[in-house]
Order: C-alpha cells, then structure tokens, then sequence
C-alpha cells in the first residue's frame, strides 16, 4: 500500500507530460505546474470512487483531460496577459449567449456576463492573499466552454434567489398562493365531476393508497430510472432531452420508460395486496377508477391554464 | 404491459409529480449550497466526461434534487448542440483524401462489395444470355474468302468434285443446323448427285435449277468453280436456252433416277463417259447461243439499275468464263462477304445486303429504318428487325413474296 502514492505520483508526472505533448499551445508550462491540477481532478472524479483504479484506468483518465482547455486556464491562474486575451477573446460568446439564456433581457445578461468576468478573474481576495478566482475549480474534465455556461447558470441562480429573498413578486405570490390551495384545488376538481358523495370519499381513499404505494415504489427504482421519470414527469423534460441527459437515444428512453411504467405498477400491485389486504381485482379497478379521475381532473386545470406542458393523455411517446 | 395500463400509470405519475414539484422545489431552497453539485461537477456529468462510478453517484444526487436536475438538463441540451457544431466542423475540412478514405473504409465495403460482385455477376450473365441467343439468330457469319479463293484454284487446274462439294454443303448444312427438314436432306442429296455430276457432267452443274432459294444459292456458289463455262442465262431470255433446260432437265430426271449405289454407277460407267462427252458438246453449243443473248441483254440494260444484282453477277461471271480473267477477279471481290441471318442467306453487293431470294420480277417497298412503315412491319415480323439489326446498311429483303428494301 505504501507503494501506491509512489506510484500515483509517476502516473501524474507521465501523464502530464503526455498532456502537454498533446496541447496544440502549452503556454510554456511545465508538467510539474500541471500535476496538481491534474492530481485534484483525479481524487474528485475517480480515486475518491475507486481508490483501487487500476493504472490504466489512471491513464486513461488523464489522458481524457481536455489539455488546451485545462493549459489556457492554469496560464490564466499564473496571470500570463496573452492567455487572458485568449480566454476572453474565444469565449465572450460564449459567456454572453449563456447570461442570455439565464437572464432573459439583454441588460440583465450584459450584467451577468460581467460578473462572471469578475469571479474568473478574481476580484475577490482569499485569506491567503491570492485572488478567490473561479478558475481554480475547472478540473479539465468537461470543456472549458460548457464550464463556464455552468457556472454562468449557477451565478444566475445565485443571483435570482438572493433578489428573491428581498423582493416578492406578484408571480412568485401567485405560484405560493397556488401551492397553499393545491390540494384543495385539486379536490374541488375532482368534486365537480363527482356524483355520489360516499363513492367520492372512497376513491380519495384508494387514490391516497396508490399514491402512498407509487411514492414507495417510486424509491425503489434505480437511480437512473429515477433521474429519467423525473426528468419526464416532473421537470417536463422532452423524452430526446431527458436521453440526452441520460446519453442514451430518445427511442431508448421512451422503451426504458414503458418498462418502468410495468415494475412500477407491479411494485404498487404488490404493496396494496400485501400491506394493505387488496384484492387483485380491487387493484385493477380502483387503478381504472383513479386514472378516470384523473383525467377528469387534468380538463379543469386545462382550462384554468395549470400545469399543461406536463400534461398529456397516453403514455409517453418520442417526440 | 398493456396500453391502458400504460396510461393509467402515465396518469398516475403526472399527478404524483405535480405533488413531488412543489415539495422538492421547497426541499430545494432549504438545502444548503454546498451539498449541491457544483459548474465543473454539473458540466462534466453533462458532457458524460465522468467515471462510471462518480457518474453514479451524482445520478443519486440528481434524481432527488431538481436544482442541480434542472441545470443538467439545460447543460445538457447546449452539450448536444455543440458537440453537433464540433462534429460538423471536424467534418469540414476533411479532404479530398479524406474523403476517399471513407468511402473504402470497412464498415462502407462491407456492404458495398457483396453488392458490387453480385452487380458484376448478373451483368456477365446477361451478357452471355444475350450473346447466346444472338448465336442462335444469326447461325453463321461466311467470309467470302473461301469462295474468293475458289476462282484460283479452277485457274490453276481442272475443278475437282471434292471442292465443288465442299462448298455446296456448306450452306445446306447450315440450314440443316438450325431447322433439319427432310427437304434439306433432298437438297443435300441432290447437290451430292449434282456435285458428283459435276465433276463428269459440267451440263448439269451450269443448268439453271432454281426451285428454292438454296438450290439457287447452291448454283451461284457452284458456278466459280466451272470459271472456263460461262453461267447459264435466265431460262426466258432465249429460245435456245428453253430447249437446253428440257435437255438439262431430262438429264437430272435421268441422273435423279440413276442408282445410288457405287457398284451401279461401275456398271453404268460406260453410258456415263458417252452421256458425258454429249453433254459437254451440248453445254459449248448452248453457252455459245447464251452469250450472245446476254451480249444483246446487257447492251439494252440501264447501267444504274438497282435491281437485277443478281444477274449482273451473273454476267460478269459470264464475262468471266468467256476468259475475262481480270473481270472475273473484280466480280470475285464486289461479292465480298454472305451472311446468313434468322436462316437468310445475304450477299454483299456494292454496299448492298441482298436476300438470295431476291429476283428481278420482285415488286420492292422501300422503307427508311426508324421510320413509322419501318415500325409498323417490323412490329408484325420481329424477324425482320433482328435481320435488319444484324445487318447495317441497306438491305434488299424478300419476305413472303414481297421484297423490302430498308434503308
């Protein structure tokens, strides 16, 4: 075991070099200037998950740093002029086409994309006296570009919740007032398609038990399957952008949500029966009866203009 | 799982997660900063740039939190756009070369060979399908230099029935080839009696026996050799020439019914030699009173006329015989080349393909190729236009009775 940093740190130096061989401008750095950098990416995204990676697996991963990228930031972070130039030369559109799609208004990206200038540059100064600059968390792992199109997001969500906690807007009143009412909303919905008054407390308390049910079984997915009902059902997402998020192909993503659909439905099967003394026939149709219901419940909200990019009948398709 | 199954829980999750949104957008605000993922984290993951195992367990993470969620997904798009951008623009400036490479790479030949060889294959085998069929049409292609050299040979000496014989079965067989009949094989018979004859009779070789279109080939073909006898005149032309034919017919009639048989012909040996020295002394008095006639028929001939090929054939091999030697030779290489096509016999005449059974009296219909007449008849005898297609230039056809000229 105590072999092992020795034999870390000669896989760092060797694959420094090999990075520097690799960047089209080196920016006359030496590999030793880049082994730290290169070491913090290595503990944050593979040791720290494998301690035991192979040195292959150590290689491979070094080698897969973007070595341009990662030379111009670690100039930048010495303070050499020509590689700033370069940085804000190549990646003001960048910077400007993500504070626009943050901020909405040209004024407020124009502000955003200035403020992001600062933080990279280090306006702010650490403890130890160096600049607090953003540079120092770009890892080389992603590009440079979609780096800073994240923290780009990540200042503007920042941003937004700090005025947020000041000023309250007339929307941000509505969508509170609208999360207070939501369930009683939704039962005066359900009410108005409801006849019979003790039938109507029986579906509430059968739909309560499936979605108790769906809830757990929901838990029970993996991760990914998780992250992809999410992705669709909750943050609206289109079935080519909730693979792209996956990588996987839309037609993936739509088979694979069809097949969660039948182990979630399963799993709910199983829970009702078991823990709550179901039938298999009271299963069936109480889920016929709620999915009715729902779908009742999905027009009036159509018409008072909820939700509706979530909504639509059937299952899911690739768009 | 069924479809109505499948939109029940469609159904259920949408109502699940508009209970679920409104809680883990509070869960969200509550949770501290620091637990969230932060730029590099969130682009890395975007850009797929993650270990299996780190990749995880960030999954984990966003499957609860639907801040870090929310700018994956955002991320994540943009990523998809510039790796297409990135993709296009490598793909710019590939060259010439480049290009190449990629059209012979393995995953292109793969498909492309087997497709190419089987292109190859079907393309040799229509060929040859095509070709054979074609052999089938056209049963022979004759040079003329055979019969060119017959003429040399019957210089030099007397003709020999071997080469006379020769050069009659030629065509008979050729036919025979292609559709035997037993007219064919009388033909044959009687060519072999008359070739036999030949070379004892000259008087029957030179009669002017023209029952068939072959017969009368045969005795075109036949005539070179007998060069120092002039060919015999039309049958009508003389009256001296109507008087030789009953002569020459009653000679066939008499060789047609003399036995086959060698150890007859021993017998009949000596009536032979006297029939023949009498024929012979018949034939120089018959082709004496013939040559005049032709004299007077050319004369009174129009030089231009287009039709009577044959008998100016005939002529010149009659000027031929009367000891022209140089004209014989130029009527020698005018008839440069038969064919025979869809079982016709052409000749070549001054750029002409003529039908063997072509004769004078014949009515002709000229017809220009393409044209709409053209069409017309070779649509109600594809025979027709194989013969023309095989055949380029201008062609004299006779076809049931009627002669065609296609130019």
């Amino acid at each position: 075991m105590s072999q092992r940093p020795e034999q870390i740190q000669k896989l760092l130096s060797a694959g420094a070099k090999r990075l520097l061989a690799r960047a089209s401008d080196c920016r006359s750095l030496d590999s030793q200037g880049l082994e730290a950098r290169i070491r913090a990416a290595l503990e944050k995204y593979l040791l720290r998950d494998d301690e035991d990676a192979s040195d292959q697996s150590i290689a491979e991963f070094i080698d897969g740093l973007q070595a341009d990228d990662l030379c111009l930031i670690v100039a930048c972070e010495r303070g050499e002029e020509t590689a700033w130039s370069d940085l804000v030369e190549r990646f003001t559109p960048t910077v400007r086409s993500a504070a626009r799609a943050a901020s909405g208004n040209e004024e407020g990206a124009e502000d955003l994309a200035q403020s992001i200038w600062a933080e990279l540059y280090g306006l702010r100064v650490r403890e130890d006296g160096k600049p607090a600059s953003k540079l120092a968390y770009y890892s080389g792992r992603g590009s440079l570009a979609g780096w800073l199109r994240a923290v780009v997001a990540q200042l503007a969500i920042d941003q937004h919740r700090k005025q947020s906690r000041t000023i309250q807007t007339e929307e941000d009143a509505d969508f509170d007032r609208l999360s207070r009412d939501g369930d009683d909303g939704r039962e005066r919905f359900l009410a108005a398609g409801t006849v019979n008054p003790e039938r109507a407390v029986s579906d509430k308390l059968a739909g309560a038990d499936i979605q108790d049910a769906l809830a757990r079984s929901m838990a029970e997915l993996s991760a990914e399957d998780r992250l992809l009902v999410k992705l669709y059902y909750i943050d609206g997402l289109r079935l080519r952008e909730a693979g792209a998020v996956l990588g996987v192909h839309e037609a993936t993503a739509s088979r694979r949500l069809t097949k969660i659909h039948g182990q979630l439905r399963d799993r709910v099967e199983s829970i009702l029966i078991k823990d709550r003394g179901w039938t298999k026939a009271e299963t069936k149709r109480s889920f016929a009866e709620l999915a009715l219901h729902l779908d009742a419940d999905v027009e009036p909200m159509l018409a008072s203009g909820g939700s509706l990019g979530e909504v639509d009948s059937g299952s899911p398709k690739v768009t | 799982m069924k479809q109505t199954e499948n939109n029940e829980m469609d159904l259920l999750l949408r109502s699940l997660a508009r209970r679920e949104s409104r809680f883990e957008d509070r869960v969200a605000e509550e949770q501290a900063s620091g637990s969230h993922l932060d730029s590099d984290e969130l682009n890395s993951y975007s850009e797929h740039a993650l270990p299996a195992a780190t990749r995880a367990r960030y999954t984990i993470h966003l499957a609860d939190c639907s801040r870090c969620r929310k700018l994956v997904a955002e991320l994540s798009s943009v990523a998809g756009i510039y790796a297409r951008e990135h993709a296009a623009q490598q793909d710019t400036p590939a060259g010439f070369w480049t290009k190449i490479g990629q059209l012979f790479s393995l995953p292109v030949l793969r498909y492309a060979v087997p497709a190419l060889s089987l292109f190859v294959v079907v393309a040799i085998g229509l060929i040859v399908f095509r070709q054979q069929r074609r052999q089938e049409l056209v049963a022979r292609n004759e040079p003329a230099a055979g019969l060119v050299a017959v003429p040399e040979d019957k210089q030099a000496g007397p003709p020999s029935g071997h080469s006379s014989e020769t050069m009659i079965r030629e065509p008979s067989s050729a036919r025979s080839d292609s559709a035997p009949s037993p007219n064919a094989d009388q033909t044959t018979t009687s060519e072999r009696n008359q070739g036999k004859a030949s070379s004892s009779d000259k008087a029957e070789a030179g009669s002017p026996k023209k029952d068939s279109p072959a017969e009368s080939i045969v005795a075109e073909v036949a005539q070179p050799t007998f060069a120092p006898e002039p060919a015999p005149a039309p049958p009508a032309k003389a009256e001296g020439a109507v008087a030789d034919a009953k002569r020459e017919g009653a000679a066939r009639t008499e060789s047609a019914a003399r036995p086959q048989s060698a150890a007859s012909n021993e017998k009949a040996g000596d009536r032979d030699n006297v029939a023949r020295v009498e024929a012979r002394t018949q034939q120089e008095e018959r082709e004496r009173a013939k040559g005049e006639d032709r004299q007077r028929q050319v004369a009174g001939a129009p030089a231009s006329s287009p039709q009577p090929r044959r008998g100016l054939a005939k002529l010149r091999t009659a000027e031929g015989g009367r000891g022209d030697v140089a004209g014989n030779k130029k009527a020698d290489d005018e008839a440069e080349e038969t064919r025979s096509v869809g079982g016709r016999h052409f000749r070549r005449q001054g750029g002409i393909w003529v039908d063997a059974a072509y004769r004078s009296g014949v009515t002709v219909i000229t017809l220009v190729r393409g044209s709409e007449q053209y069409r017309a008849l070779v649509s109600d005898e594809p025979a027709i236009r194989t013969i023309a297609d095989e055949l380029p230039g201008e062609i004299v056809l006779v076809w049931k009775g009627r002669g065609y000229r296609i130019r």
